[in-house]
């Protein structure tokens, strides 16, 4: 592609960087995952006794879950919900940057933060790392990650405001983080958590905690390539609704 | 051309914004839109600028299309308007970087644009600290940075005060002479008359006269009238019929005339006198 497009996309990148450090309710996703897996490690330290990989599983789940499911939709709902709020989404477009310069620009952090915070999970929720097939693993959260970024970005791009961007979350985050952790618990939630892309993630990692192989599923590579391509769609068409008015 | 509009209209419900307009703005060109509130003006920027689909016509941009503008359109043109936002958590300077590298402006354009707009002194504070005149002033920089072809301007200058009114208007007669053309939105008829080259009169989405401010006043100079100060101090008004013209120059051949003055319209006259409304309404 041009030059143009990546110095463009660029800047997007960088003005991205600036504005979500001052953004505190966006940052409060991903630190709260690291933060509540370390609770959560600290919380179950008692019980570790013997064969601790279950537990220690679970605690690792609850962070990427927690990671997948509402850091990285946040991060990436609220920064694009102000933009749209504050007029500035606007004078990015009237300003020569075009749809996919803005979703790369917008994503970028989002996905590189989720990225490095699901393996900074893994440290430390004290899992037995070499139990983890690291190529899949990597595989899955990136992806996962990936997914997780661009429903922030449609969600953002679908929200008035900041506060109904807040809102619009809630469902979802619910259901992506929640019905994954509590999959084992519940028979319905197991057979659910099969068709989410978070719910994919937790199947991996019980799978590892019990010494065995995971491969991705038809069915499983179907949800994930679903979730890729339907949320660019319509992340595509709203965009330009956006910017013409009908 | 750089601005082309052919037969635009746009319907709310049923209200109708805009009823057919048509006009041009050729290169290195000032021209106005001068209305009053709700008459139509910040529908017709949205228009043209391809942010809200027209009911029926055309219009044209730089020779495209203005439905099918893309980002080579967007990057020889500039836009300042109530839909126009800044990034409040940054401060002035960084609000300008990221367009200066989006539209590959040399970064120390930043520093004499901010000057040119009188905020050099604001470089570093936050822009949502900024009062209302200096966040649109902020907005104005940031549109003329890529030294646009043409540049739209919504009511630039609603609720800014006198002296910097004064020199945003030498900053728009500046650009002017660097070739950028403007539309520019006003309802001050001052501004219009100081400012435009051509201008249109629009009055509830119908254009009502358009032309140089002078060719419109001097159309409807219809009665000719002088007013004069005699030497002794009288105020005295002469229209034109033989009967005064003759008087008038009895007083001018006597050399009793102190001051005179034609009394041709102004443009808030045309308006009036064509609408029955004023252009404050
Ligand atoms: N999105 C919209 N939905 C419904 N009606 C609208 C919309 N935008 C504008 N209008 C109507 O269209 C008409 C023209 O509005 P417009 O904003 O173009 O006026 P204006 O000349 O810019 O006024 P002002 O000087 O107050 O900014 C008004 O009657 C307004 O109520
Ligand atoms: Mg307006």
């Amino acid at each position: 592609m041009k030059s143009h497009f990546w110095r463009k996309t660029l800047a997007v990148i960088k003005l991205k960087a600036k504005m979500l450090l001052g953004n505190t309710a966006a940052l409060t996703g991903p630190l709260m995952s690291i933060a509540a897996t370390v609770l959560l490690k600290i919380l179950y330290a008692g019980m570790l006794e013997g064969d601790n990989s279950a537990i220690l599983t679970y605690v690792l789940n609850f962070g990427i879950s927690f990671n997948l499911g509402l850091g990285a939709v946040m991060m990436s709902a609220l920064p694009l919900a102000e933009d749209k709020e504050k007029h500035t989404l606007r004078s990015l477009m009237t300003s020569s940057v075009n749809g996919l310069q803005f979703f790369i620009g917008s994503i970028f952090w989002p996905f590189v933060i989720t990225v490095g915070v699901n393996y900074i999970v893994i440290f430390v929720s004290g899992v037995d790392s070499s139990r983890i097939n690291m190529v899949m693993f990597s595989l899955l959260t990136v992806v996962s990650s990936l997914i997780s970024g661009k429903l922030g970005l449609l969600l953002g791009i679908y929200a008035k405001s900041q506060v109904n961007a807040n809102n619009l979350m809630m469902p979802f985050v619910m259901v992506l983080s929640l019905v994954p952790t509590l999959s084992t618990l519940n028979e319905t939630l197991g057979r659910i958590s099969n068709y989410l892309y978070t719910g994919i993630v937790t199947t991996m990692l019980n799978r590892y905690s019990e010494g065995l192989e995971f491969r991705l599923e038809i069915s499983q590579v179907l949800v994930l390539a679903l979730c890729v391509v339907g949320i660019s769609v319509l992340f595509v068409v709203k965009y330009r609704k956006i910017l013409v008015s009908e | 051309m750089l601005l082309e509009l052919k037969h635009v209209s746009r319907r709310f419900g049923n209200i109708t914004a805009l009823n057919g307009i048509s006009f041009t703005v050729g290169e290195g060109e000032i021209f106005g839109f001068l209305g009053p509130s709700g008459s139509g003006k910040t529908t017709t920027i949205n228009i043209v600028t391809g942010q809200l689909k027209p009911s029926s016509g055309v219009s044209y941009v730089l020779g495209r299309d203005s439905q099918s503008i893309d980002q080579q359109i967007y990057e020889q043109i500039g836009i300042v308007s109530d839909r126009s936002g800044v990034y409040e958590r940054l401060n002035v300077y960084d609000n300008l970087v990221v367009f200066a590298e989006i539209l590959k402006v040399p970064k120390d354009r930043i520093d004499y644009y901010l000057a040119k707009v009188g905020l050099a002194d604001r470089k570093k504070q936050p822009a949502g600290k900024l009062s209302k005149g200096q966040k649109q002033r902020l907005i104005l920089a940031r549109a003329i940075l890529h030294k646009p072809k043409l540049l739209f301007l919504d009511e630039p200058t609603s609720g800014l005060d006198p002296t910097t009114v004064r020199e945003i208007h030498e900053l728009f007669l500046e650009l002017k002479a660097q070739g950028t053309s403007i539309f520019l939105t006003t309802h001050n008829m001052e501004e219009a008359t100081k400012l435009c080259d051509r201008l249109a009169l629009l009055d509830r989405g119908t254009i009502i006269e358009q032309g140089s401010p002078r060719e419109i006043c001097l159309r409807h100079n219809t009665e000719k009238r002088f007013r004069l100060m005699t030497t002794a101090g009288d105020e005295l008004e002469f229209g034109s019929t033989a009967d005064e013209y003759d008087r008038l120059c009895r007083l001018l051949m006597r050399h009793e005339v102190e001051t005179i003055h034609s009394c041709e319209p102004t443009l808030e006259d045309v308006f009036v006198k064509v609408t029955g409304n004023s252009l404050t309404r």
